[in-house]
């Protein structure tokens, strides 16, 4: 919002409350809040969706890396993802760019990035100082607090081996992959960060693609009629990963005993922990490229199965495999269960997976209004938020081609393509057309990773864009009015949300691996118009701890610690 | 090459009416959209406006070229195409069979300006029915329902056109409306056969079971994904359909039944997604 309105300071009395299962709540570990609401923006004051690119202003000028243009091999069309990360926990959001390099040297590209938020919307290249030295093909990129040390760290997913940055706290990375032992060869494409068996620490799940030798490419084909590089249909599958997190800073392989290995190999974009079904167990989705996506869930003897197939979200809801690329999580149709938004190639629909009852989930594409108008675009990163703040979240889908010489013609779809922006209206998500207060929905670009948070602190919903060999785009949103609130539970990821305005329950989960191959701001955003100004703010952990907070006011960000943490030994 | 006489006559009657089944979402193996779709023998009724242009004939290149377009003939269709409107630049025939080219061929973008130049209304106003599922995968859905709606203007037992603006009906959010259009379609096409015979029908079953699906209402979705399964049994989302349908009823060999036929046909089902065909 470039119009804030005045910081405003105000006290408000926090009563919270606490259901934990195993640990009383002491004294100084309640949910706390900053305290530092800020005004709401007046309603007159604003046109809705209005993300102004304020990249050059910013100074996070990049142009990052994915093999050269045009592409000619697949390796290269994947682009690469962006992440949100406050490393030095000065309360903004900092940038870490996950660089590709090219098929001649895919050890050694321009390296990796990290851009630091300098508090006023514009950022440094504080890579060096970081210690930040990765330079083989990095892909994605996933923030978590690993070793709950209260500093996030990295997960940097690449062509070779992938690597976790550990944050020393001090303003540094150390590269700890090795000791960790999570350095998976091959191809990582994205990953995702949960607690799987609720002791506390977070596991890893790892997205791999499929088998790649950039020395001996495999040979073109054709799609439609045009001779165009191969895969991924034709070429192996790789299989995922599963790690469990020892909580010594160690992490073991259970890929195999856990079930998640009895499932062909598979062409892997994205996945999310989350747990789907409410049984207080985590589970795993995971979105692939052109075969039916998988759902895991947790099984009373810690392994998993896959019910992709039987619960209908592995599929669209013709039973037809897609290609997803992009994930995005929302109670769409108000039942308080996660349903999932996924984008998927050109000629095809995103699809819209309403959570029916935890164990089946209907295809909500077309009553949604969210099919056919996406057929000529291929979806990758995508955000299910409350863009205008007005009470319900929105859609941004960016897209783009793989094929350089896609065009209607040829392919019915361009290789250039504009953002998809849906505002929801009553049960329909409404396409927001470009106009003159909103050429950024006009601007067409071959965009693939997005991550979505706060970036200047209004409390609205920031977007900062990759594009394929591209630069990186900063959209500053000013077209949100209307009360807010930020909420940062302590260890966020797997964290269920409610905020309860007047008679509206308004829920929201933190899930790490949404969007595409990046990493978006770990908190819970909620906006609303009713007139409320103080509200109720529940939080579930993945192992089944709450904190409930009355009489939360509008308009701030607010912590909320975890009412065990000090009984947990954490 | 020698074209059988049934396929030249077919493939007038797809000019003149249209055809089922042009919607790819349910493509079964083989596929039922493109050629296949062209031999479907959808009679002209002899009250439509089509009649009142009988003393028009399409070109004989034209019609040689459509044959060649129902068996899926797309090169030499296309020379011939090429030659004749080089010929006679300004005949919408000519036009109209060019579209058709590329609309089998699901170049909808490129399809569509040439069958709206190649309409010749009262001459094939079948060229609606293909006009509209250009604009519907283009994503026009009101100009698919205006286009589906405008063939049933002249043909009222335009069955396929119905169902295709049940489709745009239903991706624009009226459920109720689509439900009724779909009805509408397997009624119309009792009245005009005396049975169900049109493609377009056994979809418009599978469409009623889906939303009974969706809805919640398992006996009626079973009925109908049924009903086409017996019409149609290559269309492989009534299979998905029903094991999820048993699936959520808790009858567990039921629903492994259809889930293992699905499979069996998914494996060699065309998807419309993917990077690569």
């Amino acid at each position: 919002m470039k119009s804030r309105g005045i910081m405003l300071i105000m006290c408000f009395t926090l009563i919270a409350c606490s259901d934990q299962r195993d640990a009383d709540v002491e004294p100084g570990n309640q949910p706390t809040t900053n305290a530092s609401p800020v005004a709401a923006v007046d309603d007159n004051d604003v046109t809705p969706f209005v993300l102004t690119d304020v990249t050059e202003a910013s100074g996070l000028q990049f142009t990052m890396t994915s093999g050269r243009m045009p592409s000619t091999q697949i390796l290269e069309v994947k682009g690469g993802g962006i992440g949100l990360i406050d490393y030095d926990n000065d309360g903004d959001l900092d940038v870490f760019v996950p660089n590709g390099a090219t098929l001649d040297d895919p050890t050694n590209g321009p390296g990796c990035r990290l851009f630091e938020n300098e508090g006023d919307l514009t950022f440094r290249d504080a890579s060096v100082d970081a210690g930040i030295t990765l330079r083989r093909w990095a892909i994605g990129v996933t923030v978590a607090d690993v070793d709950n040390d209260g500093f996030d760290d990295l997960y940097v997913t690449c062509y070779g081996p992938n690597a976790l940055l550990r944050n020393t706290g001090d303003g540094r990375f150390e590269d700890v992959t090795d000791s960790a032992g999570v350095g998976h060869p091959g191809w990582s494409t994205a990953s995702s960060f949960g607690d799987i068996d609720a002791d506390g620490d977070l596991d890893l799940y790892v997205v791999n693609y499929l088998e790649f030798d950039v020395n001996a490419p495999p040979p073109k084909t054709t799609f439609l009629g045009t001779e165009v590089f191969a895969g991924p249909r034709g070429l192996p599958g790789a299989s995922d990963a599963l790690y469990r997190n020892r909580g010594d800073g160690t992490f073991e392989d259970i890929t195999a005993p856990s079930g998640v290995a009895d499932v062909p190999p598979s062409y892997g974009l994205g996945a999310i922990m989350l747990d789907f079904d409410r049984d207080g167990r985590t589970d795993i989705y995971v979105g692939n490229d052109s075969m039916r996506n998988f759902l895991f869930t947790a099984q009373d003897d810690g392994t998993f199965r896959d019910v992709g197939g039987i619960s209908g979200i592995g599929s669209d809801g013709g039973g037809a495999n897609q290609a997803t690329m992009g994930i995005a999580i929302a109670d769409v149709d108000g039942n308080g269960l996660p349903d999932v938004l996924t984008t998927n190639f050109a000629s095809d629909t995103n699809t819209l997976h309403l959570n029916a009852d935890g164990r089946f989930f209907d295809d909500g594409t077309k009553r949604y209004g969210l099919g056919m108008i996406s057929r000529p675009y291929l979806g990758w990163a995508c955000g299910l938020y409350d863009f205008d703040h007005d009470g319900d979240e929105d859609v941004l889908i960016l897209n783009g081609h793989v094929y350089p010489h896609a065009s209607m013609s040829l392919m019915n779809s361009d290789y250039l393509q504009p953002p998809l922006l849906f505002e929801r209206e009553s049960n329909r998500f409404v396409r927001v057309l470009p106009d003159d207060a909103r050429p950024w929905l006009d601007a067409r670009h071959c965009d693939r990773g997005a991550a979505f948070g706060d970036l200047d602190g209004d409390g609205d919903i920031d977007v900062v864009v990759t594009e394929l060999n591209g630069p990186i785009r900063v959209l500053r949103n000013d077209g949100a009015s209307g009360a807010w609130l930020m909420i940062e539970p302590e260890q966020p990821l797997g964290c269920e949300i409610t905020v309860t305005v007047g008679e509206t329950m308004l829920r929201r989960w933190i899930v790490s691996g949404t969007s595409f191959l990046s990493s978006s701001e770990q908190a819970a955003h909620v906006a609303w118009r009713t007139g409320e100004d103080q509200v109720r703010i529940d939080v579930t952990w993945p192992d089944g701890e709450t904190a409930t907070m009355h009489d939360v006011s509008a308009n701030q960000r607010v912590r909320v610690s975890r009412p065990g943490q000090s009984a947990r030994g954490r | 090459m020698r074209i059988p006489a049934t396929i030249l006559v077919l493939c007038l009657i797809v000019a003149t009416t249209g055809c089922g089944g042009d919607d790819d979402d349910t493509a079964a193996a083989p596929l039922t959209t493109g050629g296949d779709s062209v031999e479907t023998p959808v009679a002209v009724d002899s009250s439509t406006p089509a009649d009142a242009a009988s003393a028009w004939s399409w070109p004989d290149d034209i019609v040689i070229a459509m044959a060649h377009i129902g068996q899926q003939e797309f090169e030499p269709a296309q020379s011939i195409v090429d030659a004749y409107r080089a010929a006679h630049p300004d005949d919408p025939a000519g036009t109209f069979c060019a579209g058709l080219i590329l609309h089998k061929q699901k170049q909808y973008a490129d399809a569509l300006p040439l069958l709206e130049d190649g309409w010749m209304p009262g001459r094939n106003d079948g060229a609606l029915h293909f006009i509209g599922w250009c604009r519907y995968y283009l994503g026009d859905l009101n100009g698919a329902i205006e286009a589906f709606d405008a063939h049933l203007d002249v043909d009222q037992f335009a069955v396929d056109s119905l169902y295709g603006s049940g489709i745009a009906i239903l991706e624009k959010g009226e459920p109720l409306v689509a439900r009724l259009r779909f009805q509408d379609a397997i009624n119309r096409d009792k009245r005009k056969h005396g049975g169900e015979s049109s493609p377009a029908v056994a979809k418009a079953y599978l469409r009623l079971g889906e939303m009974d699906l969706a809805d919640g209402q398992y006996d009626q979705a079973i009925d109908n994904l049924t009903q086409c399964l017996l019409l149609d049994e290559r269309l492989v989302p009534a299979y998905f359909a029903l094991s999820q349908v048993y699936a959520r009823t808790g009858d567990e060999d039921q629903a492994e039944h259809y889930r293992a036929q699905y499979e069996a046909m998914q494996a060699q089902r065309e998807s419309t997604g993917g990077i690569q065909p």
